[in-house]
């Protein structure tokens, strides 16, 4: 029951997916719209088990006077905020409202400045770890090199072939290699597919009967 | 009163930048801050974009858009049960009755899975084997010139390793070193002025060989079943060649792509905030 | 110490303060650099170049969250203004519940710029979870996935809408995004629906999207901050693209030569400390 009733609910759903595509009748394709409605309605609730987790896992920090439980304050006074924003004013969605404000001049800002720390990283990354130990390593060099001048004005200024030689490193050895792969994660995309409609993969069930 | 909205973000900007000297409050604080924002935002965007149009209005104040709907009818029933099922996966978060999200997520795994078989099947697999099947004669060759100085480098490469490293020569001294990579530059150099010869002929397109071959090699190195040994092994080798100056684009890429976030985040302090340039 | 052994052993809080003075120095000293078009970009402004004004829409998923804005707002601005500088009428739509802002953002400060009329010329139909359940959606009928606009106007009571049931009435989708919402447009509408699709994405992505680009899966393809420098200056607008090449011309040598240094200085040390211990053997 608790296994063989999501293996079966998984084999007709998944099935059902997978053949509408080649049975052109207006019933099926109403039956999908629905399955479809269905499935963002799932990802929608499923996206908000974040939210839970994230309000379970700060409560505790607070509850077990944690040693940082002061920014699990914050965190929980910013997710508040924005609920209240955006429940209790009646014109969250439009532009300019309090919601839309803190979501362009908190969110965005923090968010887009803890990527670009990424930037600093690699710089250092690229002194200290990048080593042309060997024949491939050298090679991935030399081409990482050309492409990084190649796609920057100053790579025409240094000589006209570098970015002719970017283009042709994107257009032929690249192309090659990302089409190889591409074609070998999409047998192993569709295999994985499979094996789940099929049950033979039954990970996402979680352990326990 | 945008000054003040601006200067907070450049506040919290500046705060992030702090880790880059040390761990300290202040990014720890914008670092909750973000967590809790970002999760209320999406919270809100979530119910109000989709759940109450979609499962709460219909439920419980039977409408459908405009549209009144029926308590019991089809419609109603058609956004009480997703609805049901995605608060089924809230049971997780309770051991005793955990297995019941299972029913909500062999629907959620089961409707995903089947529905990107046949795409990714044909955008990955059957459409990128048939832009592959190319020609290797008779067709134009736009990158003709930039295939014979790629494959010249290679010669040259072929031939300084087999006299150094295979025929030992130059071990003794630089100038025999210099004398080795002189030969090997020429070599390269005809190979690259004999393959120019064939590419103006118009007979074969060598770039469209360069790229079946290594497709074939890639697709070989990660071929397991058989020991790369033999004309297998060297056809793996090739597509490791291949590999490696896929990998060096996307590394070059990548730089690019991390440096530019780090370029926005500069641009809007110097423009948005302080406003010291155009 | 030798040299190379002090030089890999730097502090790297100097590598990142030579990082911070690299990327701010050009934007007060522009080199001012010509940005090269290349085959991809010019596709797909190609593309968009042939859109009829005042007929069928464009539709501009913007998929972009926070984290990747530096690189896909510059395109979607360059592409918003393509469209508006031509009368191309624009729906705008986002996969990302994050991109909900940032779409709004971008929609109204084009729209803004070139005196456009909501619901005549652009309307915005906000954000709809679920990626690929979405994009097959729209191909039956986009009212069964946006019933109404994000403000909450019904579908039939925009002008510009009218007439557009689902991608038959839509003559380009192009979707910028930093994560994999471009590739489900090619999977989930332009295979079974032949919808003709382009895209913008982050440089990260963007040697990924190849195959798809040779393949003719995709119109067009912009790649990173460069792309959207290509695209601005075809529509002879510079705007954030352009002016970050500059400040990424710098950084990129910069990095080419932390790499040289980094290998010099090691392949030294490596040797000093072989030839140590041949000596002390």
């Amino acid at each position: 029951m608790r296994r063989q009733i999501p293996l079966a609910l998984c084999f007709i759903f998944g099935a059902f997916m997978a053949i509408q595509y080649f049975i052109p009748h207006h019933s099926v394709a109403d039956m999908q719209e629905r399955i479809l409605m269905w499935l963002q309605t799932l990802l929608a609730f499923a996206f908000l088990l974040g939210t839970v987790s994230l309000i379970k896992v700060h409560y505790h920090k607070i509850r077990n006077r944690a040693d940082d439980r002061a920014y699990s304050y914050v965190a929980l006074a910013g997710l508040l905020t924005m609920i209240g924003l955006g429940f209790i004013h009646p014109d969250h969605n439009l532009p300019g409202s309090p919601f839309s404000l803190m979501f362009l001049n908190v969110q965005v800002p923090i968010e887009a400045t803890m990527f670009s720390l990424l930037a600093f990283y690699i710089a250092s990354a690229a002194f200290r770890a990048f080593r042309a130990r060997t024949l491939e390593a050298t090679l991935l060099l030399v081409a990482a090199a050309i492409v990084m001048l190649g796609r920057v004005p100053i790579g025409d200024l240094i000589h006209e072939g570098i970015p002719d030689a970017t283009r042709w490193i994107l257009e032929v050895p690249n192309l090659a290699s990302k089409r190889g792969v591409m074609i070998g994660v999409g047998l192993g995309m569709m295999a994985t597919a499979l094996k789940i409609v099929l049950g033979i993969e039954r990970a996402w069930m979680g352990g326990g009967d | 009163m945008t000054f003040i909205w601006t200067t907070i973000g450049a506040l919290l900007t500046l705060s992030i930048y702090s880790f880059l000297y040390k761990d300290n409050p202040f990014y720890k604080f914008a670092e909750h801050l973000v967590v809790g924002v970002s999760a209320g935002y999406y919270l809100v965007i979530y119910y109000f974009n989709f759940i109450h149009p979609n499962v709460f209005s219909p439920v419980f104040l039977l409408r459908l858009g405009d549209e009144p709907i029926s308590f019991f009818g089809f419609h109603w029933w058609m956004a009480l049960i997703p609805g049901v099922l995605g608060i089924l996966l809230y049971t997780r978060f309770f051991p005793k009755v955990a297995w019941v999200g299972r029913y909500a997520l062999a629907v959620y795994v089961g409707g995903y899975a089947g529905l990107g078989i046949s795409p990714v099947m044909q955008a990955r697999v059957i459409e990128q084997l048939r832009a592959n099947a190319l020609s290797v004669a008779g067709v134009e060759d736009p990158f003709a010139t930039m295939t014979n100085v790629g494959l010249g480098v290679v010669i040259f490469a072929v031939v300084a390793y087999l006299l150094i490293v295979k025929r030992n020569l130059g071990a003794r001294n630089w100038l025999g070193k210099v004398a080795v990579i002189v030969v090997s530059a020429v070599v390269g150099y005809a190979g690259y002025l004999v393959l120019t010869l064939i590419s103006n002929a118009g007979v074969v397109s060598l770039t469209n060989i360069l790229l079946v071959v290594g497709l074939l090699g890639t697709l070989t190195y990660f071929f397991f079943s058989m020991k790369h040994t033999g004309a297998l092994g060297g056809l793996a080798r090739v597509g490791i060649v291949f590999l490696m100056v896929g990998f060096g684009a996307s590394f070059g890429y990548t730089v690019m792509s991390r440096i530019s976030l780090l370029i926005g985040r500069v641009s809007f302090l110097l423009h948005d905030w302080l406003h010291l340039i155009d | 110490m030798s040299w190379a052994e002090k030089v890999l052993s730097i502090d790297r809080r100097w590598i990142f303060l030579a990082i911070g003075i690299a990327v701010t120095i050009p934007f007060f000293l522009p080199l001012g650099l010509p940005v090269v078009v290349t085959p991809p970009v010019q596709s797909l402004y190609d593309a968009v170049e042939e859109l009829e004004p005042n007929s069928a829409p464009l539709l501009l998923s913007i998929d972009y969250a926070p984290a990747t804005l530096p690189e896909l707002e510059p395109m979607s601005m360059a592409i918003l203004r393509h469209c508006f500088r031509n009368d191309v009428n624009v729906v705008v739509m986002t996969l990302h519940p994050a991109g909900y802002g940032l779409a709004e953002r971008a929609l109204l400060a084009a729209a803004e710029e070139h005196d456009q009329v909501y619901g005549e010329d652009y309307a915005f139909l906000g954000f709809q979870p679920g990626t690929s359940a979405v994009i097959l959606g729209m191909g039956i009928n986009i009212r069964n996935v946006f019933p109404a606009d994000a403000y909450g106007v019904p579908l039939d009571e925009i002008p510009i809408m009218q007439g557009v049931r689902n991608y038959d009435d839509i003559p380009l989708v192009i979707s910028l995004a930093g994560w994999s919402a471009a590739e489900a447009w090619v999977y989930y509408a332009y295979q079974p629906y032949r919808q003709r699709v382009g895209a913008g994405v982050t440089a990260v992505m963007a040697t990924d999207f190849y195959p798809y680009l040779n393949a003719g899966q995709l119109e067009g393809l912009l790649g990173g901050m460069r792309g959207a420098a290509e695209y601005e200056e075809l529509i002879e607008t510079p705007d954030q693209g352009a002016r970050g090449m500059d400040s990424q011309s710098v950084i990129h040598l910069l990095i080419i030569v932390l790499i040289l240094v980094g290998n010099i200085a090691y392949f030294v040390s490596r040797k000093k400390k072989a030839s140590t211990a041949g000596a002390a053997s």
